[in-house]
């Protein structure tokens, strides 16, 4: 038997499992020391810190966790078979449809179960796509392309880079809008970075995800890939969005402007939140509204520019009661060119930062402020502390959300060398991503 | 169906298999902390479900039908009975500690052989019971027997502990949505599946009998209707297992059974006749016939009724089938109430077949057109369907697919008990291939310390508590075992406990007066909850009214007249009364009768009696007022005689 397909079982129960020439997802039969006998398809291991406990699927269906120690031998019924996930066509969709690139960073946006097994398997060509989600076949015609396939969390700003490299060529090769399928955890973040390297896009590039997992029928995937497919085949807009579940209810998706968007809550489908301002529109059905003020789509690809670096020596920094200057003193340490705080209130950090904050700046190190209430903006000439704060040269980043401001930090520390230049940069509202006015 | 002579079990093959769902008396749900409540809420959102797709080719037929409905499911909810786990916004939390204790302490009981990892899975159902698409549960037990002292054997084989959460409430359904309200999502729910018994079907209402008396006698099952559902799967013949889902009061599962085993027992028979017709596969693999032009400016409501918004009207021909479909061996049990159960499942009211035409506003003419456009012949009958064209044709193959397997006898399937004991299509069976591991939640370790702790707290069995209770309380074994059964112990207990009231009189007015009162009609016995009960003995004890007011009371709040004991007993006009108020009352009572007393004499006792007790009654001990009208009468009788001396 090799590692592979021991799914995860060591001695003692791998020696059980050699005898009988046995491996996960063979159907096996279990001949207890009380003399019965117990049937199953064998799955791998579940828990490593019991490795006693052989894991079985009974003819019922259930999983049970049995132990090794109640097992006098197992014997092989018959070889698994491999679950047969059929590969469909891919339909041919009506002639006329937008094109849209459907780009996948290791998401799942639909899936398959193996019940036998229970294993559950990502649907990743189009053609798979359209057998889960047949309602894309009527609204675009649909390529896709798996970029990487990491879970949102482990993103870097240099997976952004190669990210937008894949939008650019999707967008230079006619697509009619690109669709991001993205894990939820960091997809403001890849958002910001996006609108950032993809100057003047004529069309519109929509991230999307889900929150309920694909597997499950309640799941808000493919209700969320519907919207943003069918935006991004036909919204007249053009720039980078966030399409999500609205609310509790099926019948609404939110449409968020790619720099004003923010993970707010930990599981619930409406996760995704405009902060600072009213989301950019909705999608009701095959109704797309959008508010006034958008670039429209274009066919032209006049003045559409890639800007992928991406500086990984950024900080963002979230200031709290006894943070240590010792954090930024290692950050310079670590050769840090670019620090973003998540200050307190109004944009405030304590006394005790100022020394290492004002050997930041003198090192030539960008350091900006912005506010960990989420809501509102930073204004820094309100306290002594503020006011402090900017006499050491904190650049304020008014209502920009910490997350966007790490994003373009380490974006303009790709293409810029000069901090001032940088500074007063980061003051710009170069993509919507800085309001003056927020509503009552 | 009284008449017939009683069914055979061994004759006639019949296999029963209980399974016995109880709500545990957790103080949180399985998957989450809220507490347990009824609630409807004014939150409200509508969802939809897509089945998670299994292998191709492995499509679960229920899943599949439930997914075309293509129906909005809406979901209320309130904030003191559910969370955003029920609206399935936020992962599980681990499974309630007491909870799976108790499934333990039910397994070891039962003598299952304990899992030494407990892997919560998820089961899909997607006909929005559940707002995730499935519902969760988890093996807890394999194997064991439960004793059973009645039976016709003395052991039955125990197949499966399992513990799962309780599915949403339904609480409405009208055309394109259901309604669900979540305050019953995620209840602990212990399952017990029994392994098949042949026994007849009052021995297996004594085998589900005995093992809910297991259950109850862990004093941590949830009592009263809802908490308890039995879904018992029945065949006859070796035929396909038929299960039927549902059966909420203990009383009603020999009637379910009776009524299924005749049932399939016809269908067997039915069978029969069909094949001796020499109708085969191919017969019943016709393709339906459009008819709607046969019915322009019919005079049948049914159909025009179908034929409205562009429904279309189709036939299919049955080849020597005539006179089967309608064919009644005894009340209730017809081919045509079978097809029609299936044609309300695709939500179509009227399926029309050749046996009952011309009739229903369907005349001589029209089933003569229909006749010639199918070509059916003297032997032949046809079935009849009016609706929208694509679910008309989706519920055509479906009757036809029926029709063919009753070639084979009664087909698999699932039924749904009725209040009546009878059964009634549901659904296809769901396949086996429904089940994938709950990821959201890392297995459970048992171990044997664990047992141990259990082992522990393992309460006496039911024959020792009815002993204690009967030598406790100083009541009989029976009426022991009666308050056991019923859902009021604890409260007994306290009544007995707080007032100086005769156990056994408590024992018969929490059964035998309860009983009574809900045999009548018109009662809402919900309205009686536990509180009032406590409050009707309080009062019965500090003499405020007497025995005899206990059951108009609880049936003028059951009638909703009140809404607590001292409002019924007004209303009523059965406050207590003095002897005193009573000696004037019998006084009057004389006074009006003087005549009869006059005649009669001592004889006129009864009458005077009868009169006064229709004044009095609830508001004065019966013995009372006998006693004093034999006096106040004698002492009325001596002095007339003294009157007429003089």
């Amino acid at each position: 038997m090799t590692t592979e397909n021991s799914g995860g079982y060591g001695d003692p129960i791998l020696s059980f499992l050699s005898k009988a020439g046995a491996k996960v997802g063979d159907d096996v039969i279990l001949e207890m020391k009380d003399g019965n006998t117990i049937e199953g398809v064998l799955l791998p291991q579940t828990t490593y810190e019991r490795p006693t406990i052989v894991t079985l699927k009974l003819p019922n269906g259930y999983n049970v966790g049995l132990s090794i120690n109640r097992i006098s031998s197992i014997t092989l019924k018959q070889k698994g078979r491999e679950p047969s996930f059929i590969h469909p066509s891919k339909p041919a969709s009506a002639s006329g449809l937008p094109n849209v690139t459907i780009i996948g960073t290791g998401g799942t946006i639909a899936s398959r179960i193996d019940y036998r097994t229970g294993g559950v398997k990502p649907a990743l060509t189009a053609e798979e796509l359209y057998l889960l989600v047949p309602e894309l076949s009527g609204l675009a015609d649909i390529t896709t392309k798996a970029v990487f396939n990491v879970y949102s969390e482990n993103l870097t700003p240099r997976h952004w880079s190669k990210l937008a490299e894949e939008v650019a060529s999707a967008v230079m090769e006619g697509a009619h809008g690109v669709v991001v399928a993205h894990g939820t955890d960091t997809m403001h973040y890849t958002a910001a970075a996006l609108t950032f390297a993809l100057e003047n896009l004529p069309v519109p590039v929509v991230l999307v995800g889900s929150q309920r997992s694909s597997d499950r029928p309640s799941s808000d995937s493919a209700i969320n890939m519907i919207g943003a497919v069918r935006f991004a085949a036909h919204a007249q807009v053009s720039g980078v969005f966030v399409v999500m579940h609205a609310g509790l209810s099926d019948t609404s998706l939110t449409v968020h402007l790619g720099v004003r968007v923010r993970k707010l809550h930990t599981s619930r489908r409406d996760a995704f939140q405009t902060v600072n301002g009213t989301p950019a529109g909705t999608i009701k059905g095959e109704e797309i509204s959008l508010r006034p003020g958008f670039a429209p789509r274009r066919n032209s690809f006049d003045g559409f520019t890639l800007h992928s670096s991406f500086d990984e020596k950024v900080s963002l920094v979230k200031v709290y009661p006894g943070i240590s200057p010792s954090i930024i003193e290692g950050l310079l340490d670590s050769g840090c060119r670019g620090i973003v705080f998540e200050g307190t209130g109004l944009g405030h950090a304590p006394r005790h930062l100022f020394d290492s904050i004002k050997a930041a700046v003198s090192r030539g190190v960008v350091v900006a402020m912005t506010s960990q209430c989420i809501n509102g903006s930073v204004r820094m000439t309100v306290y002594d502390t503020g006011r402090d704060l900017l006499k050491l040269g904190v650049v304020p980043l008014g209502d920009m959300l910490s997350e966007v401001a790490y994003a373009k930090l380490s974006w303009l520390l790709g293409h810029h060398n000069d901090p001032a230049e940088i500074a007063r940069l980061m003051r710009s509202n170069l993509r919507g991503e800085l309001a003056d006015r927020r509503l009552i | 169906m009284n008449s017939q002579p009683a069914l055979d079990p061994e004759k006639i093959g019949l296999k029963v298999g209980i399974e016995l769902h109880r709500q545990l008396q957790a103080e949180r749900k399985l998957f989450c902390h809220c507490p347990i409540g009824k609630e409807e809420g004014s939150v409200s959102f509508v969802r939809r479900l897509r089945p998670s797709q299994s292998e191709l080719g492995e499509v679960d037929p229920a899943a599949l039908f439930e997914a075309q409905k293509e129906d909005w499911i809406k979901y209320q909810a309130g904030q003191n009975f559910s969370c955003i786990v029920e609206a399935d916004e936020e992962p599980p939390h681990d499974p309630d500690p007491f909870s799976i204790e108790t499934a333990l302490m039910i397994a070891l009981q039962l003598d299952s052989k304990v899992v030494d990892e407990i892997h919560v899975m998820r089961k899909m159902v997607i006909d929005g019971s559940n707002t995730s698409g499935f519902q969760r549960t988890m093996v807890v037990g394999l194997g064991g027997t439960l004793r059973w002292k009645n039976g016709p054997q003395k052991e039955v084989g125990v197949q499966t502990v399992t513990l799962e959460e309780d599915a949403a409430r339904n609480i409405g359904e009208k055309p394109g949505e259901r309604i669900f309200s979540l305050d019953r999502l995620g209840v602990p729910l212990i399952e017990i599946s029994l392994s098949p018994v042949t026994a007849s079907p009052a021995q297996v209402q004594d085998l589900a009998m005995s093992l809910g008396r297991l259950l109850k006698a862990t004093g941590r099952v949830e009592r009263g209707l809802g908490a308890i559902r039995q879904d018992v799967n029945i065949s006859v013949m070796n035929g396909q297992v038929i299960e039927v889902k549902g059966v909420q009061q203990l009383e009603l599962i020999s009637k379910v059974v009776e009524f299924e085993a005749r049932r399939q027992l016809w269908l067997h028979e039915l069978a029969s006749r069909v094949r001796e017709r020499g109708i085969n596969e191919t017969d019943l693999t016709q393709s339906p016939r459009e008819l709607t032009h046969l019915f322009n400016g019919t005079g049948s409501r049914v159909i025009a009724a179908g034929l409205k918004n562009g429904g279309v009207a189709l036939g299919v021909k049955l080849p020597r089938m005539k006179g089967l479909i309608s064919l009644e061996p005894s009340e209730g049990l017809r081919l045509g109430r079978e097809l029609a159960g299936i044609a309300r499942f695709y939500g179509l009211g009227g399926l029309l077949h050749s046996d009952e035409l011309p009739g229903l506003g369907v005349t001589e003419g029209e089933v003569s057109s229909v006749k010639k456009a199918l070509s059916c012949g003297d032997d032949d009958a046809f079935l009849l369907l009016v609706g929208e064209s694509t679910r008309l044709r989706e519920c055509i193959a479906a009757l036809l697919s029926r029709l063919r397997q009753s070639l084979r006898g009664p087909p698999a399937e699932t039924r749904a008990a009725t209040p009546e004991g009878e059964t009634r299509y549901l659904r296809p069976r769901p396949g086996s291939a429904r089940m994938y591991p709950e990821t959201d939640i890392l297995p459970i370790e048992i171990t044997e310390d664990v047992l141990h702790r259990v082992r522990k707290k393992i309460p006496k069995p039911w024959e020792e508590q009815v002993e204690a209770c009967s030598s406790t309380y100083k009541i009989s074994l029976e009426q022991a075992e009666r308050i056991l059964d019923s859902d009021y112990f604890e409260l007994f207990e306290k009544v007995c406990s707080s007032t100086k009231l005769s156990p056994s009189v408590v024992v018969s007015i929490l059964t035998d007066t309860l009983t009574a009162v809900r045999r009548e009609e018109g009662m809402d016995v919900e309205r009686i909850t536990e509180e009032l009960l406590f409050d009707l003995f309080k009062q019965l004890s500090e003499g405020k009214l007497a025995k005899e007011a206990v059951q108009p009371v609880l049936e003028s709040i059951s009638k909703g007249d009140a809404d607590d004991v001292p409002t019924a007993l007004a209303r009523l006009g059965v406050q207590k009364i003095t002897v005193e108020e009573l000696r004037s009352i019998i006084g009057d009572s004389i006074k009006e009768n003087m005549q009869l007393v006059e005649k009669k004499g001592e004889a006129a006792f009864s009458p005077i009696m009868g009169t006064v007790m229709a004044r009095v009654r609830g508001r004065i001990d019966g013995s009372i007022v006998s006693s004093e009208v034999k006096s106040i009468l004698l002492k009325v009788i001596n002095q007339k005689k003294s009157e007429a001396k003089k």
